[in-house]
């Protein structure tokens, strides 16, 4: 009896324990609820969420939202987020993403710049998602889909064109005598020659430049077949034929007095609409910026981009710029992302069409080329089907191996290129140059 | 169920409900009352530890907001001290150098790594300007020369000022509010400047020093000096003006605390500030801590559990109680049922807890010792009533020798001594019968014959006027009945119904009616007054003679079967008198001996 006595006493003592206990506890479940709250079930590939990464509102982050419009109508359960980042950030946030292996945050989705995905391909194997499967490899252009695969395995969706072109004023060329016919099959002799003609009757210059951005040099070397590495990623800049004569071009367009000097990217942008530059040799994408003097409709046309008559090889074609779609392999949801690119940007010719009409994109979707909107000519351009024409000069782009450093590479050659432009001797400063690069493309692994 | 079965002991009032209530009520108080002060405690403690994690917070959006701050200035000293940004921006487009100043401008300017987050504009007073992150400005140069914050920064040269305009000044910023760090660039020594510099940093870009950190209940805002919001996590509040809180911070700031309780909008809400100082901001945490509390289902839980360890304990106290009190309960069974059922032999001990053993043994012992008492009592009333019968007995016997012998002495009177030998010898039959004690009760055939015997002396001494008649039935022949019950009812007839007469008639009747065995003794005597006859049964015993073994017979039965049986007379003056006795039928099966305990025990 006693004993019972006491079996009480110590239960009650008890319940006031656990009472005073329970207090102290709720915290550290509330935050363990949080944790395995934000912890994503790594098991499932498919999600019912799913998140894109790109970086210009007007143009790929438009494009990704258009695509889930598409999307939604088949797969009404899945959400899809489009955000718009600024690209630099989109590097960084991947570059530590993929650096320490920890995903969280990551997008399924993410747009990058052709330049850089060797980079990722290489250093990385494994973080993308093999896309072998949804991107048929005969229904896109070469040269998009040969930066992309590693091991004969395509890692992404091809997304833009960067076909380059020579955007002209018309009326400045006539005005300097020449004629829209002079402007086809373009040698770069002979856009100087033009250049200074166009100079000397309008005052105007040819080209802008702008000394930090080397667009101008990748897209003449890549006409060539060409680029900083060659196709095993060593460096090739002191034995680069394409590249020296490409750079003499350069320095012989700033002596020749033809050009004007732009600082930073939208300066370049105003230079043009300020009529301060008769042509833009620029990937297809720079017609929308062009497109923003709505005063000079009817006065632009695009012709192919010039070819460099020493160098062999050298046609009239060649790409600046361009992205393409990628899985991050490691985000949960990797089916439903690759499900949303294949209903998408890796089979819809309607969307890719339509997307013609509303970003100018200039797809390397072969079918896209009987698209309607791809055949419509743009009165800005004074009527001329320039979708169509660059559809066609896409087919002829040279395919080259950019590598895993373009811009590191690009940021010594600019160095390079001012002491040229100086007055270095070309052979002298790429000797330099290649060694600077070796030791870039050696530190890169 | 046992259960169900045990549930008759919870009265209202008895000892279970009293415990049961004052522990239920017990262990409710406290329950209560742990559960409020635990919950008061949780409660603090979430606010406090939220209020802490909330400081940290504002700590950190200060120091990011720093770093931040301080690669800001890095810039615009960059800027300011960039030889190649100098000539840029006083040089015309036609600059030959223009092409190697625009890339040494970047490099001197990239030396300071800037973050990507902001724009970066630089313009001239000539017109020329550079814009990074690929933007450019939203308003002419011309313009933003002659704004009211360019202004400010030409005043004050050697500054870099901190302001926020509704709308950013690049294409990147302009679709919301901006915050602009603006210095003018002039020359070491002197005060004119030759541009301004502008890093300019999206709303949104301010609000990400906080935003991943803020949440539904803890409002993170930037709040300039004047009260208006800068920045904050929820969108619709940016740009109001809460003066209120303004002020709040101020008296905080002033009284030097860095965190309040106060009323805001109606709410409370705990105020956390940090001064940004070179930003001339506030940044503020607005804790709503009494929704937070209520999102916090913490006190759900500890109510939870508070009731659950409540019922339990409830529960195995109920159990624990019942399980004290069962013995009482045993023991008040016990008693009630000596109430209701009158006292048992014994009570077994329950010997279950001190206090229930020591009141059950001694109630035990107490029954115990009334029953030895009652016992006592019941053989000392035995032992009475034999004396008293014994002394009945007694009694008939000296008056039937003395008429007996008074009838001998007068047949040897008369020296009729042949009849007086008979005479002798019947009454010597009749003594013998009476005084064998051994066998009380007798058939009534037996009965029969000591009445004849009696009748015969009797007869002695009145001679043969008076007849008489005994009628026995065989059906009562064997039926038991007290030796000499009926001998004083004859001898009354013999010696007072024919008192003034020579002769008549006496007639015995003995036979079974229904349970009763009845007797019933007629004479044709002088009779008396009905009033006499009852007088006889209920007076004095020394009242008269006559009375006396009338009496004794009566009283004799009522001892021996009860107050149902007995003696009546009916008697009329004139026509005689009936005594008619009635009796219980025994017979042989019966123990007599046994018969008459049994009977006694029960009076």
């Amino acid at each position: 009896m006693k004993g019972k006595r006491i079996a009480a006493v110590l239960l009650s003592a008890a319940m006031l324990v656990s009472m005073a206990a329970c207090s102290g506890g709720t915290a550290n479940t509330s935050s363990a609820a949080a944790n395995s709250q934000a912890a994503p079930s790594s098991a499932d590939n498919t999600a019912k969420k799913l998140t894109i990464w790109a970086w210009d509102d007007t143009f790929n982050v438009k494009a990704a939202n258009e695509a889930k419009e598409i999307y939604a109508k088949s797969n009404p359960d899945v959400t899809v987020n489009v955000v718009s980042m600024a690209q630099n950030d989109i590097v960084a946030k991947m570059n530590t993403a993929f650096e320490s292996g920890n995903m969280d945050g990551m997008p399924n989705i993410v747009l990058i710049e052709d330049y850089r995905i060797q980079n990722y391909l290489k250093s990385y194997p494994g973080v993308l998602s093999d896309l072998s499967d949804i991107t048929k490899t005969d229904k896109f252009m070469d040269y998009k889909l040969k930066i992309m695969t590693e091991n004969n395995k395509v890692y992404g969706v091809p997304f833009d064109s960067g076909v380059a072109c020579v955007f002209y004023r018309s009326d400045l060329i006539k005005q300097a005598g020449y004629k829209d016919s002079d402007m086809q099959s373009l040698t770069w002799d002979k856009f100087i020659e033009i250049g200074k003609a166009v100079k000397a009757k309008t005052g105007k210059a040819m080209i802008n430049v702008d000394p930090n951005d080397l667009g101008i040099i990748r897209m003449m070397i890549q006409s060539a077949g060409k680029w900083y590495v060659d196709a095993d990623g060593k460096a090739d800049i002191a034995n680069n034929a394409a590249l020296k004569e490409a750079l003499a071009i350069y320095k012989k367009m700033q002596t020749e007095g033809i050009t004007v000097t732009s600082s930073g990217w939208d300066a370049g942008v105003a230079a043009v609409n300020d009529s301060k530059a008769a042509t833009a040799v620029m990937g297809c994408w720079y017609a929308s910026s062009i497109k923003k003097a709505a005063d000079q409709s009817g006065k632009w046309a695009v012709a192919p981009f010039p070819k460099m008559s020493n160098v062999s090889g050298s046609v009239n074609s060649s790409n600046c710029g361009g992205a393409s779609w990628y899985v991050i392999d490691k985000v949960p949801g990797k089916d439903t992302a690759k499900d949303f690119l294949s209903k998408t940007f890796a089979s819809n010719t309607d969307l890719l069409d339509s997307l013609c009409k509303d970003i100018s994109l200039v797809s390397t979707y072969k079918d896209t080329a009987s698209g309607k909107n791809v055949n419509t000519p743009d009165a800005f351009f004074n009527n001329q089907p320039i979708y169509k024409d660059w559809n066609d000069w896409t087919k002829n782009i040279p395919a080259v191996n950019y590598g895993t450093s373009t811009y590191d590479i690009e940021s010594k050659m600019t160095e390079a290129v001012q002491s040229i432009v100086k007055g270095s001797s070309i052979d002298d400063t790429l000797k330099n140059t290649q060694t600077e690069v070796e030791g870039i493309l050696s530190a890169a692994g | 169920m046992k259960f169900s079965k045990r549930i008759h002991t919870i009265y209202p009032g008895s000892l279970f409900m009293k415990i049961a209530g004052v522990v239920v009520i017990g262990v409710l108080i406290v329950s209560v009352f742990t559960w409020g002060a635990a919950f008061r405690l949780t409660r603090q403690g979430y606010v406090e530890t939220m209020s802490q994690s909330n400081q940290q917070i504002l700590t950190m959006v200060k120091s990011k907001i720093e770093t931040a701050n301080d690669k800001i200035t890095d810039v615009e000293l960059a800027i300011n001290n960039s030889g190649a940004f100098s000539q840029y921006l006083k040089s015309g487009p036609e600059n030959p150098k223009l092409f190697h100043l625009v890339y040494d401008m970047l490099k001197e300017l990239n030396t300071v790594k800037p973050d990507t987050f902001y724009d970066i504009a630089v313009v001239g007073t000539n017109g020329q300007c550079y814009v990074s992150n690929q933007t450019s400005l939203s308003i002419p140069a011309e313009e933003l020369l002659k704004d009211k914050i360019t202004q400010d920064a030409r005043e004050q040269p050697n500054r870099i000022l901190y302001r926020f305009v509704k709308k950013g000044i690049t294409q990147n910023s302009k679709d919301s509010s901006a915050f602009v760090a603006i210095k003018a660039l002039t020359y070491p020594g002197t005060k004119k400047p030759y541009g301004f510099a502008y890093v300019v940093m999206k709303q949104q870009d301010l609000r990400a020093f906080f935003d991943n950190l803020s949440n539904s209940t803890n409002n993170l805002m930037m709040l300039d000096t004047s009260g208006n919001i800068v920045s904050s996590s929820n969108e619709e509040i940016i740009g109001q003006k809460e003066e209120d809180l303004a002020r709040i911070i101020q008296d905080m700031n002033a009284k030097k605390e860095t965190s309040r309780y106060a009323q805001l909008r109606n709410k409370p809400v705990l105020v956390l500030a940090c001064p940004v100082p070179r930003w001339n901001l506030y940044a503020v945490s607005v804790f709503d801590y009494a929704r937070a509390l209520n999102e916090f289902n913490g006190s759900i839980y500890i109510l939870v559990i508070c009731s659950i360890i409540t019922g339990v304990v409830l529960i195995v106290l109920f159990l624990l109680i019942r399980q004290i009190i069962q013995p009482i309960n045993k023991l008040v069974h016990t008693m009630e049922k000596v109430t209701k059922e009158g006292l048992p032999d014994h009570i077994a001990v329950i010997d279950n807890g001190y206090e229930v053993r020591q009141l059950s043994s001694a109630f035990s012992m107490m029954i115990d010792h009334i029953n030895d008492y009652v016992r006592q009592l019941i053989q000392l009333e035995q032992d009475k009533r034999r004396m008293e019968i014994h002394t009945l007995q007694m009694q008939i016997n000296p008056h039937f020798i003395y008429n007996t012998l008074t009838s001998i002495k007068w047949l040897i009177w008369q020296k009729d001594s042949e009849k007086a030998v008979q005479s002798i010898d019947t009454f010597t039959l009749l003594l013998r019968s009476t005084i064998r004690d051994s066998q009380k009760f007798i058939p009534a055939s037996e009965e029969v014959e000591n009445l004849k015997n009696y009748i015969f002396l009797q007869k002695i001494r009145f001679g043969q006027q008076i007849q008489t008649a005994v009628f026995l039935s065989p059906a009562a022949a064997d039926c038991l009945m007290p030796k000499l019950l009926l001998q004083p009812f004859l001898e009354n007839s013999f010696f007072h119904a024919f008192a003034n007469r020579q002769q008549g008639v006496i007639s015995l009747f003995i036979d079974c009616h229904g349970q009763n065995l009845v007797c019933e003794l007629i004479d044709d005597g002088v009779g008396m007054m009905q009033s006499k006859a009852d007088e006889l049964l209920a007076g004095q015993p020394d009242e008269d003679c006559r009375s006396i073994g009338i009496r004794n017979v009566n009283a004799r039965i009522h001892l021996l079967f009860g107050e149902q049986y007995g003696v009546k007379i009916f008697s009329e003056p004139g026509h005689g008198t009936s005594v008619m006795t009635t009796l219980p039928i025994i017979r042989e099966g019966n123990n007599a001996d046994e018969e008459n305990t049994n009977i006694q025990n029960k009076s």
